[in-house]
């Protein structure tokens, strides 16, 4: 939970969306996160989780605002700067994004060029990228995959080049979206030791509720685009009567837990 | 003495291979037909830095037997309207043409990656929109082709009789429709990923040589 010494590092106020059509996807959004918070984001399907992620990338809405001076009338900051088009590419480098699917984010031939994606947009040395080419796919633990086809990668090896080519431009956030989905065992326990070792601060969307448990020091219940829990996963998750409401199970360890 | 040949025109810089390339397009386009013998030694020019950086023969020949009978099918009709003689000419002048063009365009692509025709057009100063376009059209013909496969495969899991040559076209058009709008949400999610990533309308390189 924030501690109120520390500055956040993610402020949201009063976010509200509607896509167009009139479809309310998020409402009265309003929470903070601290620096090195672990936060899980569960809710049903259509909850407005993967919109809530989009706008802390400045993604969403399409069209930013050009300049907020004052933070106090923006609905999204990320460590003290408002998300507008003014600040935009450089919060964009603060907020390393995940995206569900990882064909959408290996939009390149080979993983090299893909990992390269990121550094190059910052206009990094060559010596540099191919520097943090090599370091992200060692902590991912893709050691000599520079080459290989991205197109040629299993589910798993896709996921973590993908996150790789988010450490390469080294972020302080982590912003994931259903990181563990369509992983096998093996590839998500292994996911889960890279997520561990990352020492920013991370927000993640997912119906993995055990991922959550393990993972996670702060979950947030979405559901209609409203948040109506926050607090540990302890005591959000273990709420039967919440999470029945909301859609959602009590996950078996912690229903073991309590049994014992 | 033919890998030191190799070795040369695998070094070239990027901008002369392209500047070359150009020259060989412009030179026969703007040669006339009864230059002709002209046009058979820039093809045969061409032909000889095929040869030395080994693209095979019968590569060069399949890609050849597709590409000629559609020029031929364009280019059959100018008798017709243009008179025999004079049709004929312009024919011939037009197969003699695009073969230049062709052939030196399949040296280009065989002796740079895509990427580095991309970064020497780049510093030759060609227009970057241009060259975005590009990039991104390469880049999602894998993903319209990716898409395409899927719903193909997903309809012949669903399809459980012989379709009918109509009942075919009709398959084939719903299924050409829904992939120009899948192709359009999937690029969407693609542009993000790519804004999430710094992305600000300039396209960068890696230097695959600098390690």
């Amino acid at each position: 939970m924030p501690s109120e010494s520390q500055e956040p590092v993610l402020n949201i106020r009063n976010l509200n969306f509607q896509y167009p059509g009139d479809i309310e996807a998020l409402r009265n959004i309003d929470f903070q996160v601290n620096p090195q918070e672990r936060v899980g984001i569960v809710g049903p399907s259509g909850a407005g989780k993967s919109t809530l992620l989009l706008h802390l990338n400045g993604l969403l809405p399409e069209k930013l605002s050009p300049s907020i001076p004052n933070t106090d009338t923006a609905s999204v900051s990320i460590m003290g700067k408002s998300v507008s088009e003014k600040n935009i590419y450089q919060i964009r480098q603060w907020v390393g994004l995940l995206f569900q699917d990882p064909d959408d984010q290996l939009f390149c031939p080979t993983v090299e060029e893909d990992i390269a994606f990121g550094p190059l947009n910052m206009k990094l040395s060559q010596e540099e990228v191919h520097k943090r080419i090599s370091e992200s796919l060692c902590s991912v633990g893709l050691e000599n995959y520079e080459k290989r086809k991205t197109m040629q990668l299993s589910m798993g090896e896709r996921k973590r080049v993908c996150l790789a080519g988010i450490l390469a431009c080294q972020p302080s956030i982590l912003v994931l979206d259903e990181p563990t989905s369509n992983l096998d065992p093996r590839a998500r326990r292994r996911l889960l030791g890279i997520l561990q070792n990352f020492e920013g601060c991370q927000i993640i969307a997912t119906h993995d509720l055990e991922f959550v448990v393990e993972h996670c020091n702060r979950v947030i219940l979405l559901d209609g685009g409203k948040i109506h829990a926050d607090g540990t996963p302890k005591t959000v998750l273990s709420d039967s009567v919440l999470m029945k409401e909301h859609g959602l199970e009590v996950p078996l360890s912690i229903q073991w837990k309590m049994r014992s | 003495m033919t890998e030191n040949k190799t070795l040369l025109i695998k070094h070239y810089a990027s901008e002369f291979k392209i500047i070359l390339v150009m020259f060989l397009i412009f030179t026969g386009l703007l040669l006339p037909v009864s230059f002709w013998p002209a046009h058979v030694c820039l093809i045969a020019f061409i032909f000889i830095g095929q040869s030395l950086i080994k693209i095979p023969l019968s590569y060069l020949f399949r890609r050849l037997l597709l590409f000629l009978p559609l020029i031929m099918i364009f280019s059959v009709s100018i008798p017709l309207t243009q008179g025999f003689q004079r049709g004929w000419d312009i024919t011939f002048l037009i197969l003699l043409r695009s073969t230049v063009a062709f052939m030196a365009m399949l040296w280009l692509i065989h002796s740079m990656t895509f990427d580095e025709i991309l970064s020497s057009f780049q510093k030759l100063r060609f227009p970057p929109l241009l060259l975005i376009i590009i990039s991104f059209m390469f880049r999602y013909c894998f993903i319209l082709w990716e898409e395409m496969e899927s719903m193909r495969t997903a309809r012949k899991t669903r399809t459980f009789h012989k379709p009918g040559m109509i009942e075919n076209w009709i398959q084939s058009a719903h299924l050409i429709g829904m992939l120009l709008i899948r192709s359009l949400k999937r690029s969407e999610r693609i542009h993000q990923a790519m804004c999430s990533r710094g992305w600000n309308g300039q396209i960068h390189f890696l230097d695959k040589t600098n390690k």
